[in-house]
């Protein structure tokens, strides 16, 4: 099959004393054999929720709601059994996580944790095991891995935890590796370091790549298609090219706007005002409204649908629409 | 209500200046309506406020005198009825006796009466201990807090010496050269558990201390004192609280078991604790075990109550410490 | 290793000096004459003061009084027994083997019982099973320990008659180990269900915070059952905490030792302590409060270098 996760309709709830917050909204997306997906948004915007869904682990406060569909390589991740997503997990499967400090747990060794992931998944013999933890920490480029292996992960640095736990999650060569805020809690330095070595990956392993992140910079070294997402709810999807050089969703427009220039001389940083809604009073009408600085007055009346626009281009809002080009304009 | 700074004022007592009476009432409110939902603390708060009304009117809701009278011995060992009895008395006379709740011990006197009036020895000594304790960890905890330093190291081995000797230990070898009375016992109790609440209070303390708020109030030259009890205190006071209610329920607990071992308070003075020695002669325990069973539920039933009000206050003060 | 364990050592002895301080001021501040503390007035064949004069210094200013007392004390010295006619050493050496017993046992249950429930507790938090637990840790710290002893003898020696109520053998002529275990379980039971409640909340705690880390995430992503991410990720660490806390329950083990000595008849330090009350023996009170602070700091010593062991992050030089 060419695409190896589909996702329809998928929506992630928590019912809270104050009312239901949905967290994902009705989000539709696919990722394709090979290529690189990127969800960019906001805190709070349900890209990190999206990818715990997709592997099953989401909070227990949390439910998919019904009507939602994930298949993973056509299985129903949404229906399926603890005993097969737990096959599929670590396998499949694979995920690295935003704090590289906390995500290692601190009594065990570092190989050993690495070969967990193989026990797991694989039947092999224990030198053999071994044999491969240590390719895979030379190959997310930690030097003298020998002596790493041997060591608990309170000695080792973030950038370097962060690439153990990359060697952790290729450990089983996955077909889809989900990457949530990898580099966020690094130092920029180290960012640029682990970038270039998922970028390297990239090309060396024959995974499909879902990167989650905040940060447009980031989506764009490694991203072939970009989805947007807001209060829940993908508002603009396409190559990185497209919506680089065109970006259709004021949202998207202004957070490409906001990142920071050297070249350009500017006083004051661009932002976007305002803030993200609160999911338990979320405006009616479309959730960006009240931050649009095109916002009209139909715009708060009615939710605007998803619309695709070929070529892989999507966009949910009113002024975008066929007619939306002349309205722009006018 | 002076929201408002004084800008005429001067900087020191900028911080000071502002009003909190209201804001103290609301914060009451705020923090009984919260409280309220445990229902295991209110249940247990009610508890304690219906056992300190018969500790205050045991007087009067004694059928019986506690100490006895001549007639008793006409009725050593008598199980716990619900029924009035008649029948002559020493004298030949004739009288009615109300129903013996908690039975007779061994010299004949009204167990249900004992407890009542040993309840006010009990409960007041662990009041006053633990207030004692409050008071003395308070001062030592914020100064070791607060100064920190040789100060801080000096106290806090002191508080280490004190903590490795097992406390019944100590208070046993007290007991032994200065022990006696309700009193003594009060105060050797309030002297030897004050450990835990410094050590809260010390911590609060050094939290506190590194805060913008307290840092702002040094630079603007406000005395240590003050800054003690005007900015820290006041929000240090969750872990005093919580930790004198707990304190209470560990001096019952330590007063009951001294008394039940003859070190605490002596007879004829009733104590929960000291009713129980008599149960120690195993012909007691088979023969009349309410003498044995009730002073220790009431002990037990206090106790539990402190714990679940404590634990509820803990709650209530900072959720985030409970899991 | 060796190393930590020796500089935790040095740490202690400036806390044993001033744990000796306050045996001596707490015993020799009453009012009174400091003879009484080391004459017998009762004994039959009375000691020569003069002898015991230059022993202690007995007529030297209190300061002098208490270096001459700490020095002997150094030397294993403890002093005679009014009581046991016997060196206070001996006596206490006698006993202490007893409590030893007794107080590792009700470790040994306290922790079987509170690791497994506070485990369960902590992954089914908020069941059914959980506030029962709850519930029986609040029972558990709120009820007197003599008392309980007391309910215990009540029901399961007199009336049901499955134990025996007192003492720690019958058997005399030879070990029998039946009737040691026989009379060992009351007292076990007693002093383990103290310290049994509040291990439970401890341990439920622990696991709740571990369960809440971030690693047990990773080892879900992994694909581990939930089993293993439980037992083996997230109990290994909740079981440092634990370690710890160890070194925090042996006094108020050793405080509810000597109540259920003294209750059962067991012969313990407890019991020896609680007649030197009664015969006002100073010399083996003040020799108890040095052993058993003693004791306390071996244990807290012996439960750092536990957590030393199971935790890899700690340093040991």
């Amino acid at each position: 099959m060419d695409t190896i996760v589909e996702v329809r309709n998928l929506s992630v709830l928590f019912r809270t004393e104050e009312g239901v917050v949905r967290a994902v909204d009705g989000l539709d997306f696919e990722i394709r054999r090979g290529e690189t997906l990127g969800i960019v948004g906001e805190s709070g915007c349900g890209k990190s929720m999206t990818a715990s869904a997709l592997m099953g682990l989401i909070p227990k406060a949390g439910e998919i709601g019904a009507g939602s569909t994930i298949l993973f390589d056509g299985i129903d991740v949404v229906r399926a059994s603890n005993g097969q997503l737990r096959r599929i997990r670590g396998d499949r499967a694979a995920m690295i996580f935003q704090e590289p400090m906390t995500s290692l747990n601190p009594v065990f060794k570092i190989g050993d944790q690495i070969r967990e992931a193989l026990e797991l998944h694989r039947t092999m013999a224990r030198s053999a095991m071994d044999a491969r933890v240590i390719e895979l920490l030379s190959l997310v480029g930690i030097p003298s891995p020998e002596r790493i292996a041997a060591s608990y992960p309170h000695t080792l640095s973030g950038g370097m935890r962060q690439r153990v736990m990359i060697a952790m999650a290729l450990a089983c060569d996955p077909e889809l590796l989900l990457a949530d805020e990898p580099t966020t809690a690094l130092d920029v330095t180290i960012q640029a370091q682990i970038l270039e070595l998922m970028k390297d990956l990239k090309r060396k392993v024959n995974a499909s790549i879902l990167l989650i992140s905040h940060n447009m910079g980031v989506i764009a070294e490694m991203c072939d298609r970009i989805i947007v997402m807001y209060a829940g709810r993908a508002v603009e999807e396409g190559h990185a090219r497209d919506l680089f050089a065109d970006p259709l969703h004021p949202y998207t427009e202004g957070l490409l706007r906001s990142i920071p220039s050297v070249a350009a001389k500017r006083e004051r940083l661009d932002s976007i005002p305002g803030m993200v809604p609160n999911p338990l009073s979320m405006p009616s009408g479309c959730g960006f409204a009240p931050r649009c600085p095109y916002a009209r007055p139909e715009c708060s009346e009615g939710q605007p649908g998803l619309l695709r626009l070929g070529e892989g281009r999507a966009v949910r809002c009113f002024l975008r629409g066929s007619r939306g080009e002349e309205r722009m304009a006018s | 209500m002076a929201l408002q700074p004084d800008p005429r004022s001067s900087s020191a007592s900028v911080a000071e200046s502002f009003d909190h009476s209201d804001t103290t009432h609301k914060r009451f409110k705020a923090f009984w309506k919260k409280f309220r939902k445990n229902k295991l603390a209110v249940a247990g708060l009610c508890t304690l406020l219906f056992l300190s009304a018969t500790a205050i009117l045991a007087p009067v809701l004694s059928p019986y005198d506690p100490a006895g009278d001549a007639n008793d011995i006409l009725f050593v060992d008598q199980a716990p009825s619900l029924h009035s009895t008649r029948q002559a008395g020493m004298d030949g006379v004739e009288r009615t006796y109300p129903p013996n709740l908690f039975g007779r011990d061994e010299l004949g006197r009204d167990v249900f009466s004992r407890c009542l009036h040993a309840g006010r020895i009990s409960l007041s000594i662990g009041l006053i201990s633990a207030g004692i304790a409050v008071v003395i960890g308070t001062i030592v905890g914020s100064l070791a807090g607060y100064f920190g330093g040789l100060l801080d190291d000096l106290l806090m081995r002191f508080v280490d010496a004190i903590r490795a000797i097992p406390t019944f230990i100590l208070l046993i070898a007290i007991m032994s050269t200065w022990g006696g009375t309700a009193v003594t016992v009060m105060i050797i109790l309030g002297l030897t558990s004050w450990t835990g609440t410094s050590r809260y209070v010390r911590a609060e303390f050094l939290s506190i201390k590194e805060r913008e708020y307290v840092l702002a109030a040094e630079c603007s030259g406000v005395s240590h004192a003050r800054i003690i009890s005007r900015h820290i205190l006041p929000n240090a006071i969750g872990p005093i609280i919580v930790s004198a209610t707990m304190g209470i329920a560990g001096a019952i607990l330590s007063e009951s078991s001294l008394s039940f071992f003859g070190l605490g308070v002596q007879p004829p003075t009733a104590s929960w604790g000291n009713m129980l020695m008599a149960a120690q002669d195993i012909n007691t325990m088979i023969n009349a075990p309410w003498k044995a069973i009730f002073p220790g539920l009431l002990i037990l039933v206090t106790v539990l109550s402190f714990n679940f009000v404590g634990d509820g206050l803990r709650d209530t003060f900072d959720p985030k410490l409970k899991d | 290793m060796l190393r930590y364990i020796l500089r935790r050592g040095l740490n202690a002895i400036p806390l044993l000096f001033l744990i000796t301080i306050i045996t001596y001021l707490v015993i020799n501040l009453a009012p009174g004459d400091p003879v009484r503390m080391f004459i017998n007035p009762e004994a039959k064949t009375q000691i020569d003061p003069e002898i015991l004069r230059a022993q202690w210094g007995l007529d030297k200013p209190f300061f002098v009084r208490y270096l001459i007392w700490l020095g002997n004390v150094m030397k294993g010295n403890l002093g005679m027994s009014f009581f046991h006619g016997r060196p206070v050493m001996e006596v206490l050496w006698e006993a202490l083997p007893n409590t030893i017993i007794l107080s590792f046992a009700s470790l040994v249950l306290s922790l079987v019982v509170a690791v497994p429930i506070g485990i369960y507790s902590a992954v089914k938090r908020n069941s059914v099973f959980d506030y029962l637990f709850s519930t029986f840790s609040f029972l558990g710290v709120s009820i007197p320990g003599f008392w309980l002893g007391l309910m215990c003898i009540l029901l399961f020696a007199l009336k049901l008659q499955w134990f025996p109520t007192s003492g720690m053998r019958e058997v005399y002529d030879h070990v029998d180990v039946l009737d040691r275990l026989r009379h060992l379980v009351l007292p076990t039971i007693v002093l383990g269900t103290g310290t049994m409640a509040g291990d439970m909340r401890y341990m439920r705690s622990a696991m709740l915070s571990a369960i809440t880390q971030d690693f047990v995430r990773t080892a879900r992503a992994k694909g581990a059952s939930e089993n293993r991410v439980i037992l083996k990720h997230a109990l290994r660490n909740a079981l440092l905490p634990m370690a710890t806390s160890i070194g925090f329950m042996i006094p108020s083990l050793f405080s509810g030792a000597a109540a259920v000595e003294i209750l059962f008849a067991w012969p313990g330090l407890g019991r020896v302590l609680m007649q030197a009350n009664f015969t006002r023996d100073y010399p083996i009170i003040m020799g108890e409060l040095i052993l058993f602070s003693l004791m306390v700091i071996v244990g807290s010593l012996a439960s750092d270098v536990l957590y030393a062991v199971v935790d890899p992050r700690i340093k040991l030089d």
